[in-house]
């Protein structure tokens, strides 16, 4: 019994915590506990269910989301994901068995935005609430979104290379992936301010590595082969980034050619102390951990939550201020 | 008789070789026109020009008396004509109905029905006297079985023009019966038939004319009635054999090799004795183990116990590499399936089993592996352009030297013959006969399986005959007969009603 | 007793005897489908060259070409040994991985470089050793054996590698955090990449194992008729296995490569190399239906493979409609030989 009411009170707590402290509606006592089949004793089970399970990126909103867990108490996350991000089916099949296996929320990062659609929807009428992170689906079936507006992302991308080029130029793009809802994102804020904010730099083309940083070191050098006055590289992931460092590296062209990355991982840390990555887009993975578990919970126990779109944001670190203490912070998050 | 068919003037070359050149045929209804030639002489060939899967590049194909072209293999059919090869033709996963109507089956709407297909089956088999089910696997069938689908399947074409490729090479006698009574019954109805086979012995049971083919020369056509064996040969081989076997005495020594209580779930063998220089027969009928037992010598096969003596020493015969480490060679009945590598080049697979003493230093020594299949070309006469031909190319009976040269290269003691001379023409089987007498004069023991009576009798100094996996006689070159073998390889004791028709 | 000079009987100066001249049709056809793959290389080098103003053939870029097909090329190696078996190793790119991450992770516990290397070598033969067990042993087709071991071998990676990269990079060693990065990126003269040197080397010693020694004779005697080759004497189970082991070891050579040249091994690295490996193996003339191939052809098919990527890149291709090319190259050269073996085989 005190279990219960120990649940109750940290629900409550971090409800308000979120959605602000309008009372209007009483927090409904015992019957407003899970639609699942649980009883109020039992552990809540929230599947996470990410695009790939093998990055630091995806490590990181693991760990946050377990604090949280552990924060809360007597909620029990459990990572899933393909093995890459481009196995939408296997992600599709793995929410499925999520609902087949009764979870009481899920939190998805969804590999494909249009094949995630109808799994979301047969979690919701299954009465399990979904919380997407980090990429959404196109129809607005799911209970809340909250990830880096990639767009906006791309774009603070964009503006670090303009300066980093002397705003004029060319430049190349390594992406992660084709068709990743993400990778498209980023992709357009970049092109699209570099378009409407900087017209003296020139995008000399897009290659796709699959987030295989070997790929990613071919196609740079096939681009600085390619073009001459080759000024900077936008590597649109971590493998991406790292991959065409290792490049632009081989070539002794690292003081020509700026390299730009996005994520975060051991070897962009490296990257940025030697020199070879000028700066990356740092997204807020523990951010997306940690509120999506917590509003998971929120939503399981009934409440309503204000807005569904929350951007997570994103810090751009550089290879001059990755050392000041609050960005170091945010790199080892 | 009218006339079926007609063929005038063919010629045919692939690259470096004429294969045909201006051969004439004529054919009769309800007649069995036997061709003879060696291996190679261009048999095969004109019959796979008149089925349409070669083109000859001149002369003309009458049908009646109508000129026709035959592009490919539909359109023989359509135009009547069959051909049965030696490899059959069949899918083994499917029913035997549904390889006789394969892609042409009596249909119900969009859907096959099998219950009229199964029905017309029936009929078929049994005009042919054959009691088999329309609804069998072709892979549950004996290879006899397989060729009468083969042959059913043909008249299911309304097939006016039947070409039979070495039918009885793989049969045993009794089933050599059925096809011949089969053929009979197809004579009656007027079918003509080209019959290519290679053991004159059988042609006088059912053939009409003759015709001789010889390096792609046509040679010769004669009434059969008119024309003897000898004759024939002489014409197939274009000099004079003064005897199927070579004449010889062997010379035999002490007791070479040694096998006892070789024993598998398919062979029970208390004891086989074979002297140095001496053939021994190993006959019997299909299926009586024969080729197992040679497998479970050789170490191909698991047995549960087992063994072997070479010149009075006990030696392990555990695996096929120990097998050939003392001196033991086993060549197979079935060449293509599993004595030759046929994709590779002839030197390849002369030197097949010999790897290891052509290496210097670890590695192959190309010199003296060319030398050594030169030395093995020349010797046993094997046709090839190069031996960097491919063996697939290649005759039967060439094919059949090459696995032969592939076991002389071993210093080999005991060799095992498996059906040696199975679709090979009587000019190289000849030759085989007199390798196997020269390997005799070196002292090596020689067992013989063989399911050709009159070789088993001709070559044997002992002939062992089995029975259900066991050895059931034993007959000196003086007692053995035809008679005699048959008998023992039926089991004396219950009155098997095939074998009182075949003794 | 050697029945070789007394059984034979005399050669009779006859015809067939004659007729043996040393060249042959069949060595001239094998010269000229040699020379077909090749042809197609240098067409293709010569059409980017021009197409790409000169930079394609500048001669960085040809060796910077060379580095790009390294691995894929290292891997082709040891698949042209399994494919000429008539198996094949789909778990190839797993086994790239796994190499790769288990050579990071004894370096990053302190282990010296040599021995790094000798461990995640070893580590992929075994990971071939277990395809050969499954294959020959427990007598599954090689197609599945090998698509079930390539889900585990991947799955060791990501265990070994807890589902995050390697990092070498950040070692405090920085001498072998260099001599790490020289084995997969550095140059030697000033500009040979030294893993380039490596597969050259590779591949000499492989071709002279595949054409010059028993082993090599009783491979392509399995791939031509297993049944034949064994009841010749020759241990198909021996051979099979060590076609294998030798394909797993060469996977993690190319995995290791991989690792070093970033100084970093990723755990999904390698994924859908067995691909790429099988596509220029065949490219070169191999026939994933076993019996025939060759080193030197593979060496070539990855350099096709490689051209084609780098020149389409060069000469600014979209990346969708490279895809597309390339898929196209592959379907017609495998078409082209398939017609040239009918054409032998109607002979």
């Amino acid at each position: 019994m005190k279990k219960i009411i120990r649940m109750f009170l940290t629900l409550a707590l971090s409800a308000a915590l979120f959605v602000g402290c309008s009372t209007d509606t009483p927090a409904a006592p015992a019957g407003g506990t899970p639609s699942g089949n649980d009883g109020g004793g039992d552990t809540l089970k929230i599947a996470l269910v990410t695009k790939m399970v093998d990055s630091t990126y995806w490590q990181t909103v693991k760990k946050s989301a377990d604090a949280e867990a552990q924060k809360l108490g007597n909620v029990e996350v459990t990572h899933l994901g393909p093995p890459t991000e481009a196995d939408i089916d296997k992600q599709v099949q793995i929410v499925e068995t999520c609902i087949s296996d009764q979870y009481d929320g899920i939190i998805l990062a969804a590999c494909d935005k249009d094949a995630l659609i109808e799994p979301v929807k047969k979690a919701k009428d299954a009465g399990i609430p979904v919380v997407m992170i980090d990429s959404g689906i196109s129809e607005d079936v799911y209970d809340a979104f909250l990830a880096t507006n990639n767009v906006q992302a791309g774009a603070e991308c964009a503006k670090l290379m303009a300066e980093l080029v002397g705003d004029s130029g060319d430049v190349a793009i390594v992406n992660f992936a084709a068709g990743t809802q993400t990778a498209v994102d980023r992709e357009k804020g970049f092109t699209d301010e570099i378009k409407n904010n900087h017209p003296n730099i020139n995008i000399v083309g897009v290659q796709y590595c699959d987030s295989d940083p070997t790929k990613a070191a071919n196609q740079a050098t096939d681009f600085i082969s390619a073009n001459p006055n080759l000024k900077g590289i936008w590597g649109a992931n971590d493998q991406s980034a790292v991959g065409v460092a290792q490049a632009v590296t081989e070539k002794n062209l690292t003081d020509r050619i700026a390299v730009v990355g996005f994520d975060n991982s051991d070897d962009i840390k490296a990257g940025l102390a030697a020199g070879t990555i000028k700066g990356t887009a740092v997204q807020m993975p523990s951010a997306m951990g940690s509120k999506g578990v917590s509003l998971v919970v929120d939503l399981i126990n009934g409440k309503t939550i204000g807005d569904k779109n929350v951007d997570t944001g994103v810090t751009m670190v550089t290879s001059e201020n990755y050392q000041e203490p609050e960005i170091d912070a945010i790199l080892n998050q | 008789m009218a006339e079926l068919l007609r063929m005038e003037h063919i010629s045919k070359s692939f690259p470096g070789v004429k294969a045909l050149s201006d051969v004439s045929l004529t054919l009769n209804e309800g007649e069995v026109h036997a061709l003879c030639g060696e291996n190679g002489a261009g048999k095969s060939t004109l019959m796979k020009v008149l089925s349409g899967v070669y083109h000859a590049e001149e002369g003309e194909i009458f049908i009646g008396e109508e000129q026709v072209t035959i592009e490919n293999t539909k359109k023989a059919q359509e135009l009547g004509i069959s051909i049965i090869f030696q490899e059959f033709n069949l899918c083994s996963q499917l029913s035997v109905a549904d390889n006789i109507w394969l892609d042409r089956q009596a249909k119900r709407g969009p859907f096959v029905d099998d219950r009229k297909m199964y029905q017309e089956t029936q009929a078929i088999l049994e005009d042919l006297g054959l009691h088999i089910s329309p609804k069998a696997l072709v892979r549950s069938l004996s290879v006899a079985e397989q060729q009468m689908v083969e042959i059913a399947k043909a008249i299911s074409f309304h097939s006016k023009i039947l070409v039979l490729d070495e039918p009885t090479a793989a049969l045993t006698e009794s089933e050599i019966d059925r096809l011949f009574a089969i053929i009979h019954k197809l004579k009656e109805k007027g079918v003509g038939m080209f019959y290519i086979s290679h053991r004159l012995e059988e042609l006088a049971r059912i053939t009409d004319r003759v015709s001789v083919i010889r390096d792609g020369q046509y040679i010769g056509t004669r009434n059969y009635a008119d024309v003897t064996i000898d004759e024939l040969v002489q014409m197939m081989v274009g000099r004079e054999l003064t005897a199927k076997f070579p004449a010889y005495e062997r010379k035999l020594g002490p007791v070479r090799f040694e096998a006892r209580n070789v024993k598998n779930s398919k062979v029970n063998v208390k004891e086989i004795q074979v002297r140095a220089g001496e053939i021994v027969g190993l006959a019997g009928l299909m299926g009586a183990g024969r080729t197992e037992l040679a497998r479970a010598i050789f170490g191909a096969d698991r047995t549960e116990s087992k063994e072997i003596f070479i010149d009075g020493k006990q030696v392990p015969v555990h695996s096929i590499q120990a097998a050939i480490k003392n001196g033991v060679g086993y060549i197979t009945e079935d060449r293509k399936r599993d004595g030759l590598a046929l994709n590779m080049t002839v030197e390849r697979n002369i030197n097949l089993a010999h790897i290891p003493e052509l290496c210097r230093a670890g590695l192959i020594n190309d010199v003296q592996a060319r030398d050594n299949a030169r030395q093995y070309i020349e010797s046993l006469r094997i046709k090839t352009p190069s031996m960097k031909q491919t063996v697939q190319n290649l005759s039967g009976g060439n094919q059949q030297k090459i696995v032969l040269a592939k076991w002389l290269c071993n210093d080999i003691k005991v060799l095992i013959f498996d059906e040696p001379t199975r679709g090979i023409d009587v000019g190289a089987k000849y030759e085989v006969y007199e390798l196997m007498n020269r390997l005799s004069d070196n002292g090596v023991a020689i067992i013989m399986i063989s399911s050709e009576l009159p070789e088993v009798l001709g070559m044997s100094d002992r002939v062992l005959v089995m029975h259900e996996g066991r050895i059931t006689g034993e007959l000196d070159r003086e007692e053995a007969t035809q008679e005699k073998i048959l008998r023992l390889a039926a089991g004396i004791r219950d009155n098997d009603s095939d074998m009182r028709k075949g003794a | 007793m050697s029945i070789k000079e007394k059984a034979a009987p005399r050669a009779v100066g006859t015809k067939e005897a004659q007729k043996l001249k040393p060249v042959s049709k069949t060595e001239l056809g094998e010269f000229i489908q040699k020379f077909m793959a090749f042809g197609v290389l240098l067409l293709l080098i010569i059409l980017f060259g021009v197409l790409s103003q000169g930079k394609f053939v500048a001669v960085n870029n040809l060796l910077t070409v060379v580095l790009q097909i390294t691995p894929y090329a290292i891997l082709g190696f040891g698949l042209t040994f399994v494919l000429i078996t008539g198996g094949t190793d789909l778990s190839a790119g797993s086994v790239v991985g796994f190499g790769g991450i288990i050579c990071a992770k004894c370096l990053t516990m302190g282990w010296s470089l040599p021995v790094a290397i000798l461990l995640g070598i070893s580590a992929g033969a075994l990971a071939g050793l277990i395809n050969g067990l499954v294959v020959t042993k427990m007598n599954v087709t090689p197609f599945i054996a090998t698509l079930g071991t390539q889900f585990a071998f991947r799955g060791l990676t990501q265990l070994v590698g807890q589902g995050k990269p390697v990092s070498v990079q950040s070692l405090a060693d920085k001498d072998l955090v260099a001599s790490f990065k020289f084995i997969g990126g550095g140059t030697l003269f000033g500009s040979i990449p030294f893993p380039a040197v490596l597969m050259l080397i590779l591949a000499v010693v492989l071709g002279i194992v595949l054409a010059k020694t028993a082993f090599g004779r009783r491979l392509y005697a399995i791939g031509s008729n297993e049944d034949a080759a064994r009841l010749s004497g020759i241990d198909v189970f021996r051979t099979k296995l060590m076609a294998y082991v030798l394909c797993g070891a060469t996977s993690a050579m190319a995995g290791i490569l991989l690792a070093a040249r970033l100084a970093s091994a990723q755990s999904n690295a390698g994924q859908g190399y067995e691909l790429e490996g099988i596509a220029a193996a065949v490219i070169g003339g191999t026939s994933v239906m076993g019996g025939e191939g060759g080193i030197l052809g593979t060496v070539i098919g990855a350099a096709v493979m490689g051209v084609l990527r780098n020149g389409l890149n060069l000469v600014k291709v979209d990346a969708f409609v490279q895809m597309v090319i390339i898929g196209g190259i592959i379907i017609v050269g495998v078409w082209y030989d398939t017609l040239r073996r009918k054409k032998q085989n109607n002979l």
